[in-house]
């Protein structure tokens, strides 16, 4: 059509072992420092191609910062980063060849719905009736064929990150970048949009890198999980991974939901959790004190057959297809989650069990000591998620 | 009940501004279509028939055509300067202050500091005169006439151009020139297609403001011009002092609905524009 | 078919959506960047050599250029003014012309200090008209009237766009009228002036309001018990006290620097002075426009870096 392209027949075979698009990207003992600051400290994380991973911890964990040193808006101070086995660090960013979404949309705004997605097509040197008929197609698949002719400033967020999202994968992107495409949308949408991302992904088989501070978010779409904390990865798993054996007890208080408690380990190498033997996910030494962690939905709660239970139900939550009931046990508050059926009303007195779950635990006290071996931990269950993937 | 007692609150304010500046407007308006007995007659504007009116006019538009585009055009480039320096820092405050002091600086401190710089014996004059023998008044003393206004009037249009150009250059969204980055492009397609387009609208109208200053500029030409009234603001004034007194008269209402027309036509493009900026930038 | 092209995303996504769009089209392959420059950086340890500088910002070289050349346009006329001031008659260095500022008996001294001080005495009567009765309703219109705020701008343009020299010929039969009532000091011009400094106050005044939701402020303040001028005085102006405190300073610039309607109705102020006494003396006229000039740049810069919001706050 347009023969702008005459470096092209250089492109190489390598580039096409696809069926889908999807891209290795490999992040080799990264290390991002301004000035005397460190931000990030030897991050190391290989993903394969077609895979989505999300990057997830709280806010300045340095998840946004990985992105954009990917991206190439970063300069890494140390390390290296890799596509396809090439090294990108020396490339500024437009040479990458990556897709990015940015939390704020960045659309273009003097230019139409489909000029801004024909944009990298423009300035690829596609003609322009080929641009054109690509940016319609790409806007059909996002479901907005009418909007061609909108500007930006005429649609909804949501709308305007389907452009985004559009305009960005019109081009091909080797890698696709989501830097919290969702956080400025609201929670339906948000639920929506995030389902389609997933779906478009998947079909084109291109590896996305999305960056969210939205566990239930991240959970939902992605491959693999890597959750962050101050510039370290704690651990990259499944969902499934992440939520049943938490690395590091930041994982297990950061993923799902947990009841904190203190205990002690028991010479059989279990904890005692409210008089019950509850197996630990890593091994600790007898006698150790420990605070634990125990997912709601393995507090179970029983109306005892005779008589009052122990325990008394400070308040209850409805939340759709399950309830979360609190009971006061001694000092401290635990909460239940259950079947939505079961219902228990403040002030009514049950029994408690746990069920017997591998639990974490994070030693009391020495907690900065033992840390350092849960980082031990975290690398040898990294490899095992990837693996498993 | 609400409406009526916010529109109090305002009403202070509004007669002020009526007073003080619609009043006086009407009143130049309906004194160029008055003649001297209090009846209605357009015979006021033969004055543009008088030899040296027109030129007057067409100086004070090339004058302020010209001044502005180039202030505004230097202007935004100290703009783009500014973006890359703290927003805090030193450098920052020293040219807002600059710039707001200077965009002031009309009138006769103005033509001071020329005549005192350009003058027949000024600094500069006298350096290109004696060092490096050029006679920049081989061709006459052009600094006393119309083409002498140039440099002054940019001595205040540009810094005007950065007190209203640089919150629009710094409300231009950083992530857009990533966005650009991302599709391939370089800083050649982002100013193209993006940052330009952009800030036209803005720019446009720092234009329009420019040029409205320059055109309504009197005290500096006053100071400065020696013979005649070679642009529009000195015309009225020559047709002021030619009469009996400042409330009698026709002939100057006449030029000043002149000048009136074409501020109206700049007024109008800046409404336009402003609309189409405010859209873009918030 | 070893080559990526443009329209494989494409095509992947339609592959199931039934779409026929003729498959062997001719298609612009990718150059993507990745092949192309699959020769660079094989270098595992990269020293922080920046690949990105944002497009919208200037390098080093331009930005110290641009604003080399933009201070010296500025000091120029500054210097020439200087030097024009040490300079005799004959052509060498002098500092007569200064001493001579502070002979205080002469007629073009009596002339400059009642001008000087009819000028603070307007800079006092304009700033009270802005502060009281022109900020008040600025801020009202973008609480109460925020429909207003487009007309505002233009409106707002109009004391720049029509002329002084011509609003001073109705401006005469308006001043002329309170003349009457309050008898004829010179104060009145501050009506006019309140009138000019409009546009540069309403600037200032309105991009900081539009960065806050005064809105929502005032509501907040209003569910509270507060009437208008408590929610005013208390949470509205504080919140903008950097912009009142740049308009103040404009104000002050331009009601020192005003001439035109100044001169055209015949009153004494420091610019009508200057012009007076520099048919005597040129050179204490060109000694005071230095001070005058440098005292508003010390103040702006003086009150910039006070008024410059902390980084602890940010």
């Amino acid at each position: 059509m347009n023969t702008e392209s005459e470096n092209t027949t250089t492109a190489d075979s390598k580039a096409a072992n696809s069926s889908g698009l999807g891209k290795s990207v490999s992040f080799t003992n990264v290390v991002k420092s301004y000035g005397m600051k460190e931000v990030l400290h030897s991050f190391s994380l290989q993903i394969d191609p077609g895979e989505l991973i999300c990057l997830l911890g709280p806010s300045g964990c340095g998840k946004s910062t990985i992105l954009r040193c990917l991206a190439g808006f970063e300069t890494i101070t140390h390390g290296d980063i890799t596509v396809d086995g090439e090294s990108v660090v020396a490339m500024p960013p437009r040479e990458r060849g990556m897709g990015m979404v940015f939390q704020h949309y960045s659309l273009f705004p003097n230019m139409t719905v489909l000029q801004n997605i024909a944009f990298g097509l423009k300035v690829a040197k596609v003609g322009k009736k080929e641009r054109l008929e690509r940016a319609q197609r790409m806007l059909n698949h996002v479901g907005l064929a009418d909007f061609g002719s909108r500007y930006p400033n005429e649609l909804s967020g949501g709308q305007q990150q389907r452009v985004a999202l559009a305009r960005a994968l019109v081009v091909n992107p080797s890698v696709l970048l989501l830097d919290e495409p969702l956080s400025a949308l609201d929670a339906k949408i948000r639920v929506q949009l995030r389902d389609e991302i997933r779906a478009i992904q998947q079909k084109l088989g291109i590896t996305a890198i999305f960056v969210t501070h939205d566990q239930e978010e991240a959970l939902a779409i992605a491959d693999r999980v890597a959750v962050m904390h101050d510039g370290h990865l704690e651990q990259i798993g499944t969902p499934y991974e992440l939520y049943v054996s938490p690395a590091t007890p930041f994982v297990a208080d950061f993923i799902g939901q947990s009841n904190k408690l203190e205990t002690r380990v028991l010479p059989n190498g279990m904890v005692d959790v409210l008089g019950f033997d509850v197996p630990l996910l890593r091994p600790l030494d007898a006698n150790t004190p420990v605070t634990v962690f125990v997912r709601p939905e393995n507090v179970v709660l029983r109306r005892p057959d005779a008589g009052n239970g122990d325990h008394v139900v400070h308040s209850s939550m409805f939340l759709g297809a399950f309830e979360r009931t609190e009971v006061r046990v001694g000092t401290v508050s635990l909460v239940s989650q259950h079947a939505a059926g079961e219902r228990f009303s403040p002030g009514e007195r049950v029994s408690v069990e746990i069920r017997p779950e591998p639990v974490a635990a994070e030693p009391i006290d020495i907690a900065w000591a033992r840390h350092a071996t849960m980082k031990a931990d975290v690398r040898v269950n990294a490899g095992a998620g990837e693996r498993q993937s | 009940m609400r409406q009526v007692s916010n529109a109090l609150k305002l009403s202070p304010f509004v007669v002020y501004v009526l007073l003080m500046f619609a009043l006086p407007a009407a009143l130049v308006v309906v004194s160029a279509f008055r003649d001297g007995s209090g009846g209605w007659t357009l015979a006021n504007f033969n004055i543009f028939h008088r030899p040296g009116v027109g030129a007057a006019f067409g100086n004070s538009l090339w004058l302020s055509a010209l001044t502005a585009a180039v202030g505004a055009v230097l202007g935004a480039l100290v703009c783009y300067a500014l973006l890359g320096y703290r927003e805090d820092g030193v450098v920052h405050r020293l040219v807002d202050a600059a710039s707001s002091t200077l965009s002031q600086f009309g009138g006769v401190m103005l033509a001071f500091a020329f005549i005192a710089t350009l003058g027949n014996q000024g600094m500069v004059t006298l350096f290109l005169r004696e060092v490096m023998r050029i006679d920049i008044y081989a061709h006459g003393m052009w600094l006393y006439t119309p083409v002498g206004l140039v440099l002054p009037y940019i001595f205040f249009q540009m810094p005007l151009m950065i007190v209203t150009f640089y919150p629009a250059m710094a409300r231009l969204p950083r992530q857009l020139s990533e966005a650009v980055a991302m599709l391939g492009g370089g800083a050649g397609h982002f100013w193209r297609h993006v940052g330009l387009p952009m800030l036209m609208p803005s720019f446009m109208s720092g234009f329009l403001l420019l040029f409205a200053n320059a055109f309504s500029a009197y005290a500096t030409a006053a100071a400065l011009i020696s013979q005649g009234s070679q642009i529009a603001p000195l015309q009225v004034r020559a047709a002021l002092i030619s009469e009996t007194g400042l409330g009698s008269e026709g002939a100057s209402g006449a030029l000043a609905v002149g000048m009136l027309a074409i501020m109206a036509i700049v007024v109008g493009l800046y409404a336009l524009v402003e609309r189409k900026s405010s859209s873009w930038l918030c | 078919m070893a080559l990526l092209n443009y329209s494989v995303a494409i095509d992947v996504l339609e592959a199931d959506s039934g779409a026929d769009f003729e498959s062997e089209r001719s298609s612009v392959a990718a150059n993507r960047p990745l092949e192309r420059h699959r020769h660079r950086g094989t270098n595992a340890v990269c020293g922080p050599r920046s690949v990105w500088q944002p497009y919208d910002r200037p390098g080093s070289v331009s930005k110290t250029g641009i604003l080399l050349g933009f201070s010296l346009f500025l000091l120029l006329p500054i210097a020439g003014m200087l030097y024009f001031t040490f300079r005799s008659a004959t052509g060498g260095f002098t500092v007569d012309h200064w001493l001579a500022l502070l002979d205080a008996s002469g007629f073009s001294f009596m002339t400059l200090s009642e001008g000087l001080l009819n000028s603070l005495m307007l800079v006092a009567v304009t700033l009270a008209i802005e502060l009281m009765l022109v900020i008040p309703a600025f801020v009202l219109i973008s609480v109460r009237f925020p429909r207003l705020n487009r007309a505002m701008g233009v409106i707002m343009l109009l004391p720049i766009a029509i002329p002084a020299i011509i609003l001073v010929v109705g401006l005469a039969p308006a001043l002329a009228f309170f003349a009457d009532i309050v008898g004829p000091n010179t104060w009145t011009l501050a009506l006019a002036y309140g009138i000019l400094a409009l546009p540069f106050v309403y600037t200032t005044i309105s991009s900081d309001l539009r960065g806050l939701d005064c809105r929502t402020l005032a509501q907040a303040a209003e569910s509270l018990g507060a009437g208008w001028l408590r929610t005013l005085t208390d949470i509205l102006l504080p919140c903008i006290r950097r912009s009142i405190i740049s308009s103040m300073l404009i104000t002050t610039a331009i009601v020192l620097g005003e001439f035109t309607i100044a001169s055209l109705l015949n009153r004494t102020t420091l610019q009508t002075a200057l012009i007076s006494i520099s048919k005597t003396d040129v050179y204490l006229s060109v000694i005071v426009t230095l001070i005058v000039l440098l005292c508003t740049l010390v103040t702006l810069f003086i009150m910039a870096t006070g008024n410059r919001p902390s980084r602890k706050e940010s």
